[in-house]
């Protein structure tokens, strides 16, 4: 192998090899500026700190105090800059009414919200995916049809109805199930239930049409022709071709988990991201929303740059630059 | 080159009574009906017909490929099995391993997102062996197929692969595990004139090394007539005639032979192609009598009642009840008319026409592909002038152009005291003389308007009169389209291939234009359809004094459709003259290549040479050029005139 000459050669090198990853990457790191300006200057448009803090009755001489005390008489953009700069260091500032720093609380909540998404996420896709595959080899016929029906009554089943229905039959009526907390895993069934009910669904319809699609493409009749197994022309064949599709929406899906499922986490008292979502906000925790907003804007860019990448992987055309 | 062949008494496979019907919504659709042929070890066995006709379906019924709806029955004796038997585990043995596949489209045939190797693996995996033996058989298999540094190429993706490589590919998988039957469905259709015979002589030489029967589908008799040895015409889902196929495009007996033959145009005769009239039968029409009685110009009262019996004369059958022992009658010899071309009268011209499109090559740089490279042409009042040239030369790039749709980045284009693409150009009065046919009907007309709204349509775009008027006018000139009254208030998809084409050409020549631009009108069709198409423009045409453009692929369209004849090469016009200077004294090597593959199979020889360095100045057809010479490498040649209104771009003509 010939080594590279100069430092700029071999920096061209990687560059032209891998480009399709770098201009995603350059891509991912705008996105991220962008939410940190918008977080920002959204939070600062949304009225005078000193002025909410402090009340209405506030002297002009306490409001200046109160700006000096918290730098808020600089320039914006020097603002801005120090704002950077905190973040760079992973301070997001601390909450107006617990005063721990915001990171903190964060991680102290992660944990839970994980912990109900994770078995969520991987019920939903694995099964979603294998009733899709079903319902697309069956096409046309009654089971699709009931599968099909199923998945839309499973969508649009709103969460906060079928959760509180949950907790009516299986807490209320038969006192089988707690409904709050999440300390033994009879406690994850009915929120697991709840979210999974909507997520198949999802799951199956899109993976049914991708399935669809991809065995009407000539090369799987193809592989047939070739003798080779239909299990084989699933795992090597369709499968690879019907995840680039699937790819994009399960990057959507993931990425919002971090953020929790607000409305179930809500309903049973689940002690994650979203109840603290919806508890910070309804006490007015500027420097807590604003945090969680930046943390769950840059989970989401994050989790779409894995999602560019992993398509790059699998697709050669993208990758190559082909047509 | 051509090997001597003896014909072994050894049946390999006998299909009898044959019969497939698909169950759709209740309505059973019969695809195949009681079909029987055999096929002997070794030989190629064509299958003519047109779209629709089973012939497909017929071939994937043997290797049992079709979907769960087909209800398949009859025996197909594969060496004394019946494949019809067997169950849908066993079935899959037979596949590959002793019938191979070969199928239409080359690209789509291959899987995307996998490499070459992978799928010659797939094809290989039954041998069970290890990946370094899977490679150099890979190799070897890639080679026998002429693809060339295998080794490199088999790490490469599809979309790498031009068509005629991936066709390749995809016959190198079928040969991978030895088949002793080859089934080629249409398998250069989607590949330029030049290319497809190269690579069925190559298929027909490898069947013969290896001792493959081959049944090869086609709709082009032409082909047919050069690969097969037999052949059955397939129509309406049965096999009409079956023979020795000299006999069968010699001496049809069954009238659709006969009419199918005298569909296809003919190069160097200038006669208007006979047109079979009316459409093919819609899969699930049934006919209480002979399918094709309805088209036939020899029916007579029984035709309509009884289905024909199956006669067999010698080694051919034929199932007519009058079958065509006394000869074709002799059509009476419509020739072209002599169209008077007004040379004074110049209507559209075009001056050095460029078209660059943007490109992005590997690596992120910003590069221009020149589609069109300064083309000039002039068209005169009454003539219709023909562009002919492989997929991917320019000629749609430039038939667009004319029309506005694509902006040249250099020269201009005149027309009707007009100069395109500069201040004061009035679109609305330039297309109102200036009309377009699209090839893919289907996608150029609204699918939920009327055929008879929307030729009416442009009248009222055009305020030439009010909405009463121009659906009067509308009307009249379907009716003039050759279409039934009570067709026109059909929707698209309602219609046939045939009929929307004629919606179409009805919508471009209601506002009478003064010329008519036809991108590749009948490409899609079958040959009896295009025969009706071209008629009805080259008609249309002479009786209005209209100009044509007539673009297509197939010279002997345009051999059969136009008066001047320019040929297209990457972008550039490498000859053009009139349609006899072009045919009987073709001064480039391109177009005496294009003349020659479809005249005959073995005549023609593309060399296509590994790279010698050349600049990016050569002549563009440098790399395929047998004539070439060292100064065809440093610059290209400009069109030069070479005799009475014949010009050539080639250093040695």
């Amino acid at each position: 192998m010939k080594l590279p000459v100069s430092t700029h050669d071999l920096a061209d090198r990687i560059f032209r090899s891998h480009r399709y990853f770098w201009i995603k990457l350059v891509r991912a790191a705008i996105t991220s500026f962008l939410i940190l300006v918008l977080s920002f200057f959204m939070i600062h448009s949304s009225g005078n700190p000193a002025q909410i803090f402090l009340g209405g009755e506030a002297t002009p001489e306490m409001v200046a105090a109160f700006n000096v005390r918290w730098g808020l008489d600089r320039p914006l953009q020097i603002q801005f800059l120090s704002y950077l700069q905190q973040v760079a260091k992973g301070d997001l500032g601390n909450s107006l009414l617990r005063g721990e720093p915001v990171i903190d609380i964060f991680f102290t909540h992660l944990p839970a919200t994980l912990s109900l998404m994770i078995p969520c996420a991987l019920i939903s896709i694995t099964l979603g995916i294998a009733l899709g595959f079903v319902a697309a080899m069956k096409k046309q016929t009654t089971i699709d049809h009931l599968m099909m029906i199923g998945s839309t009554i499973g969508y649009s089943l709103p969460n906060f109805f079928f959760g509180v229905l949950l907790i009516f039959i299986f807490s209320i009526v038969l006192g089988w199930l707690p409904s709050s907390g999440n300390e033994t895993l009879a406690h994850y069934i009915m929120p697991v239930l709840t979210i999974v009910t909507a997520d198949i669904a999802i799951f199956t319809r899109f993976s049914r049409s991708s399935f669809i699609d991809v065995y009407e493409h000539p090369y799987i009749n193809n592989f047939k022709a070739l003798g080779v197994s239909e299990r084989r022309i699933l795992l090597q064949e369709a499968l690879p071709n019907a995840s680039i599709a699937l790819l994009s929406i399960s990057g959507f899906y993931v990425g919002s988990l971090i953020s929790g499922a607000i409305v179930t986490e809500t309903i049973f008292s689940w002690p994650g991201i979203g109840s603290l979502l919806v508890s910070s906000m309804k006490a007015r925790d500027f420097p807590l929303v604003q945090g969680l907003t930046l943390i769950l804007g840059f989970s989401i860019v994050g989790v779409n740059l894995l999602v560019d990448i992993l398509h790059g992987i699998i697709d050669p055309r993208i990758r190559k630059g082909g047509k | 080159m051509d090997v001597q062949m003896t014909l072994p008494d050894e049946k390999i496979l006998s299909v009898q009574n044959l019969c497939v019907t698909f169950q759709q919504k209740g309505k059973d659709i019969e695809a195949v009906r009681d079909v029987s042929f055999d096929l002997y070890e070794g030989e190629i066995f064509g299958i003519i017909g047109e779209t629709g006709s089973g012939k497909s379906v017929t071939c994937k019924a043997i290797t049992r490929l079709l979907p769960d709806n087909a209800n398949i029955s009859g025996s197909i004796l594969y060496r004394d099995n019946d494949l019809l038997k067997e169950t849908k585990r066993s079935i899959a043995s037979y596949r590959g391993s002793e019938i191979a596949t070969i199928s239409q489209d080359p690209i789509g045939s291959l899987n995307p997102i996998k490499t070459i190797f992978h799928h010659l693996k797939q094809a290989l995996l039954r041998t069970r062996s290890d990946e370094r033996d899977y490679r150099s058989r890979s190799e070897h298999l890639l080679q026998e197929v002429h693809i060339p540094s295998p080794r490199t190429r088999m790490d490469d993706y599809p979309f790498q692969f031009s068509g005629g490589m991936a066709q390749r590919v995809q016959i190198a998988m079928a040969m991978s595990t030895h088949p002793k039957i080859l089934i080629a469905d249409e398998p250069t259709t989607a590949l330029d004139v030049t290319l497809q015979k190269k690579i069925l002589k190559e298929m027909k030489l490898l069947c013969l090394k290896k001792n493959v029967a081959m049944i090869f589908i086609s709709h082009d008799v032409s082909l047919v007539g050069q690969l097969c040895e037999r052949v059955a015409v397939m129509y309406h889902s049965s096999i009409v005639e079956m023979g020795n196929v000299d006999d069968i495009l010699t001496f049809p007996l069954h009238p659709y032979t006969a009419a199918l033959l005298a569909a296809v145009p003919k190069i160097g005769k200038k006669e208007t192609v006979a047109a079979i009239s009316g459409d093919s039968l819609a899969g699930d029409v049934t006919v209480e009598g002979c399918d094709f009685a309805p088209r036939c110009p020899y029916a007579k009262e029984v035709c309509h009642k009884e289905k024909p019996p199956e006669i067999s004369v010698g080694q051919r059958i034929v199932r007519c009840h009058f079958p065509l022992f006394d000869g074709v009658k002799s059509a009476q010899p419509a020739f072209m008319n002599t169209r008077a071309i007004d040379a004074d009268n110049v209507l559209m011209k075009a001056s050095y026409v460029k078209v660059d499109f943007p490109i992005l090559k590997t690596g992120g740089i910003r590069d221009t592909f020149t589609a069109v490279n300064e083309v000039s042409f002039a068209l005169r009042k009454g003539e219709i002038f023909g562009i002919v040239g492989e997929s991917g030369c320019g000629k749609s790039t430039l038939a667009k152009a004319l029309v506005g749709l694509n902006t040249p980045s250099y020269g201009m284009i005149e027309a009707f005291g007009q100069t395109l693409h500069t201040s004061g150009f009035s679109y609305p009065e330039y297309t109102k003389k200036v009309q377009y046919v699209f090839q893919d009907p289907l996608g150029a007309l609204d699918p939920r308007m009327t055929i008879l709204d929307q030729v009416a349509e442009p009248l009222v775009i055009h305020s030439v009169c009010d909405a009463k008027e121009a659906l009067l006018k509308a009307d009249q000139m379907l009716t003039e389209c050759g279409l039934q009254s009570s067709l026109f208030h059909r929707k698209p998809y309602n219609l046939s291939g045939g009929q929307r084409q004629r919606s179409l050409v009805a919508r471009a020549l209601i506002i009478e234009p003064e010329i008519l631009i036809c991108d590749e009108p009948v490409s899609a069709m079958d040959v009896s359809v295009q025969a009706q198409i071209m008629n009805l423009i080259k008609d249309l045409a002479h009786k209005r004094n209209m100009s044509v453009i007539f673009i297509s692929h197939d010279l002997s369209v345009i051999f059969n459709m136009c008066d001047t004849v320019a040929v297209m090469y990457k972008g550039s016009f490498v000859e053009r003259s009139d349609v006899d200077t072009l045919f009987f004294n073709a001064k480039h090597p391109y177009t005496q290549q294009l003349i020659d593959s479809i005249q005959s199979f073995s005549s023609s020889e593309i060399r296509v040479k590994a790279d010698e360095s050349h600049s990016v100045h050569a002549c563009a057809f440098y790399e395929r050029c047998p004539k070439r010479k060292s100064i065809c490498a440093q610059k290209s040649p400009k069109l030069i005139t070479c005799g009475v209104s014949h010009e050539v771009a080639c250093f040695y003509s």
